[in-house]
């Protein structure tokens, strides 16, 4: 380790320290500022780049810099603020932690430790380290690139809502409906996309795990839950029969007994379907021609989890469908000019004019189950969108830390020197 | 938790301390081959079920803390392995007997194979490369952290007495939690929470701890392990090495995350906890590399910090799979 000021005359080593301390003062000045103005890190993070990044051209910054203190010290601090940040719920910490001016000025003389040892690794022709160090830079250069540009958010939908879903959901689409604005909150009054999404359908597929029809004894598994179908039953606590008349279906039960994760539970299924734990049990039936006894009972028990959903959609630019029918799915976005567009959930939800003209006893969550049933309500689709310019700087980076990191771990070293090879 | 790795968890047990007794007793070359085939065994069991897993849901079985945790154990001996063939290190294969049967141990207090895989996981792809590779990393990280603590045990005074408490305080803290889960299992204790869980954990493991210091030092004194650790240079080495092996392991593991989380949900960095604490590994292993250079004081500093690794690895585990909300919450 240099400190570089031993031999040098005082005046030098003034002249050298001005103009750091300047910089110093400004960065104080505006992480001070931002401070006072929350929500305002960009601001500082631009005067902090300003007048940190020319600091690397002064010998006595650029002595700071190069030391491996400043990543070690620094490094430190941004896994202590890290693990801080993590006590938090996500959405605050995004905001008070990890866009705090405190943290940003950690990631800065980080990158700018980094930035200088790649430097001085490059000039001793040591491209391997050199690489490792700047591969950092492009990562925190594209991250703070994406800070001032990039886009998220939901698209503009109109609101609905569902039993217990209060206030009503935004984002969601359902079938033939298209959206060319997007927001990042419920108050957000919207930006406008250079497209219309139009959403032309939406699949929501369920796993199957047993699909039978109702007779006594019936015993299937999956997975680690074992099902038996007991029986059925007219009214609870009768007595398992094994006829049903169309007359009873209002109080008859599909007796089932599931055995999860070595517990029994006996649940009682309504007629006409319905929830039990993680599962959904789907009952189709039919009645004799004479309209008296019910016949060929089946039972379809299916997760609630949805294994697969698949949202179909068109993409239209001034009135010209530029993409027909492009599939989105989990894992598989829609790139479109910069933005891509992900299937982000799903829901079982109506819009709110249909909400209020519902009868008061058809919003009850069984009711209403029913009601979408019946009135065969296709089930909604919810897209996130983005636009991360910076994505490619950070994959770039990626890419030199994967590949010299690997080279560098492949060189031959001298492991009592520090490892340098 | 199937049969094939409950053999499995007897192998590893069976295989760390048949390699105890042969580094106890010299020349007992039979011994360590046998306890050898024994963690060859383990692991292979282990594949097996793996595989058989893969095939039967089509999806690798790296999908909740079970199967993460049985990866783990499985990598954890294999790393012993694939170690001998290349350059033996006699310490590793008791440390990674004892850690595959504590983790496989582990795994078999947890639901069991996952009946859900969640959309966002059905990418054989991603899944496969981004949890083996994260999960590897890992067992380097734990690999070197225990080598690191049992070169600082080889100091005398302060650190010795440190590092040993560290050890106590981890290994009861994961027999505690075995034991507190296997009695509310039977219904022995009830603790319906997890904040109680954990915090009944976090207990036992200083109250066990503070127990199993005294009992620990004087047997290692007694039977001499601490000199085998002082002025070691072949356990530097290797302690080096590994870290070295590790870093690039941790760099994969969270790049292929991020590029994954870029596919499925749009965003290649979420401050979501268990990013943050892999990100807090990845930095504790750059400042033991970066430390080490640094002269004789900072090469005992890089070595705890090493051991901080560890202690990010196991909350990154169990802490944020059981305290932490967020979008890896489906491994817990």
């Amino acid at each position: 380790m240099q400190n570089g000021q031993g031999n040098q005359p005082p005046a030098r080593v003034f002249s050298e320290m001005v103009p750091p301390s300047m910089a110093a003062a400004l960065l104080f000045l505006s992480l001070f500022w931002s401070m006072r103005h929350p929500g305002t890190p960009q601001a500082f993070a631009i005067v902090a780049a300003v007048f940190a990044i020319p600091q690397l051209f002064f010998p006595f910054t650029w002595r700071v810099l190069r030391s491996p203190y400043v990543l070690i010290i620094t490094g430190g601090l941004i896994a202590l603020s890290c693990i801080f940040g993590s006590l938090f719920s996500a959405p605050f910490a995004q905001v008070y932690v990890y866009s705090a001016p405190w943290f940003l000025v950690f990631c800065w003389y980080f990158s700018l430790g980094c930035l200088a040892s790649g430097l001085i690794f490059t000039r001793t022709s040591r491209f391997a380290p050199a690489a490792l160090h700047l591969s950092f830079v492009l990562i925190a250069g594209g991250f703070a690139l994406d800070g001032f540009l990039a886009a998220e958010g939901v698209f503009r939908t109109t609101m609905k809502t569902a039993p217990g879903v209060m206030p009503p959901a935004y984002g969601h689409f359902a079938p033939g409906e298209s959206s060319d604005t997007y927001i990042t909150d419920r108050r957000d009054p919207g930006s406008p996309l250079p497209f219309t999404l139009k959403l032309n359908s939406f699949d929501v597929e369920f796993e199957t795990l047993l699909r039978v029809a109702v007779t006594p004894g019936i015993e299937a598994s999956a997975g680690q839950c074992r099902f038996k179908i007991m029986g059925y039953a007219v009214g609870e606590g009768d007595k398992l029969v094994q006829d049903v008349n169309a007359q009873d279906l209002d109080s008859a039960l599909i007796v089932l007994q599931v055995v999860m994760k070595g517990v029994e539970n006996t649940a009682a299924i309504p007629f006409d379907g319905g929830d039990f734990g993680p599962f959904n049990a789907e009952v189709s039936y039919e009645a004799d021609p004479a309209g008296g006894r019910i016949t060929d009972i089946m039972i379809n028990i299916v997760q609630k989890v949805p294994k697969h959903y698949t949202s179909v959609v068109d993409v239209v630019v001034e009135g010209e469908t530029v993409i027909k029918d492009a599939v989105i799915e989990v894992n598989k976005p829609l790139r479109f000019e910069g933005w891509s567009i992900y299937q982000a959930d799903w829901g079982r939800y109506v819009s709110l004019d249909e909400w209020e003209s519902l009868p008061g006893n058809m919003r009850s969550e069984r009711q209403f189950e029913q009601y979408i049933k019946k009135n065969e309500i296709p089930p909604t689709s919810m897209f996130t969108i983005s636009r991360r310019p910076g994505k490619w700087l950070v994959y770039l980076g990626y890419i030199l830390m994967c590949a010299f990191s690997l080279a560098l771990l492949a060189m031959p070293r001298n492991p009592s020197n520090g490892g340098n090879s | 938790m199937p049969l094939e790795l409950y053999i499995s968890l007897a192998a590893f047990l069976l295989s760390g301390v048949a390699f105890t007794v042969a580094l106890a007793v010299p020349g007992t070359r039979a011994i360590r081959v046998a306890a050898y085939v024994l963690q060859a065994s383990g692991v292979a069991m282990g594949l097996y079920y793996f595989g058989h897993e893969w095939l039967a849901v089509g999806y690798p079985p790296l999908r909740n803390l079970f199967e993460s945790l049985t990866i783990m154990a499985i990598l954890a001996s294999g790393w012993n392995l694939v170690q001998a063939i290349f350059r033996p290190v006699a310490i590793l294969g008791p440390m990674t007997g004892f850690l595959s049967a504590l983790l496989m141990a582990g795994a078999s207090q947890f639901e069991g194979p996952s009946e859900v895989t969640m959309p966002a996981l059905q990418h054989s792809l991603w899944l496969t490369t981004h949890v083996l590779l994260i999960m590897l990393a890992y067992v380097a990280v734990l690999i070197s952290a225990l080598v690191a603590m049992a070169l600082i045990a080889g100091r005398r005074g302060f650190n010795r007495v440190a590092s040993l408490g560290v050890f106590s305080l981890v290994l009861s803290g994961c027999l505690g939690a075995l034991v507190i889960i296997l009695l509310r299992t039977w219904g022995v204790i009830s603790l319906e929470d997890r904040a109680s869980i954990g915090g009944t954990i976090i207990a036992v493991a200083f109250v066990g701890g503070s127990l199993l210091l005294p009992l620990l030092y004087g047997l290692a004194s007694k039977l001499g392990i601490f000199a085998a650790f002082e002025d070691n240079p072949a356990l530097e080495d290797f302690l080096y090495r590994t870290a070295l092996i590790a870093l690039p392991l941790t760099t994969l593991g969270i790049i292929t995350g991020s590029v994954w989380g870029d596919v499925a949900w749009g965003r290649y960095w979420g401050w979501d906890p268990k990013e943050v604490w892999a990100l807090v590994t990845w930095i504790s292993l750059l400042e033991y590399l970066h430390l080490r250079r640094l002269g004789e004081r900072a090469q005992l500093a890089a070595k705890w910090v090493l051991v901080a690794g560890l202690l990010t690895v196991l909350f990154n585990y169990f802490g944020v799979n059981f305290l932490l909300a967020g979008l890896h919450s489906y491994a817990g």
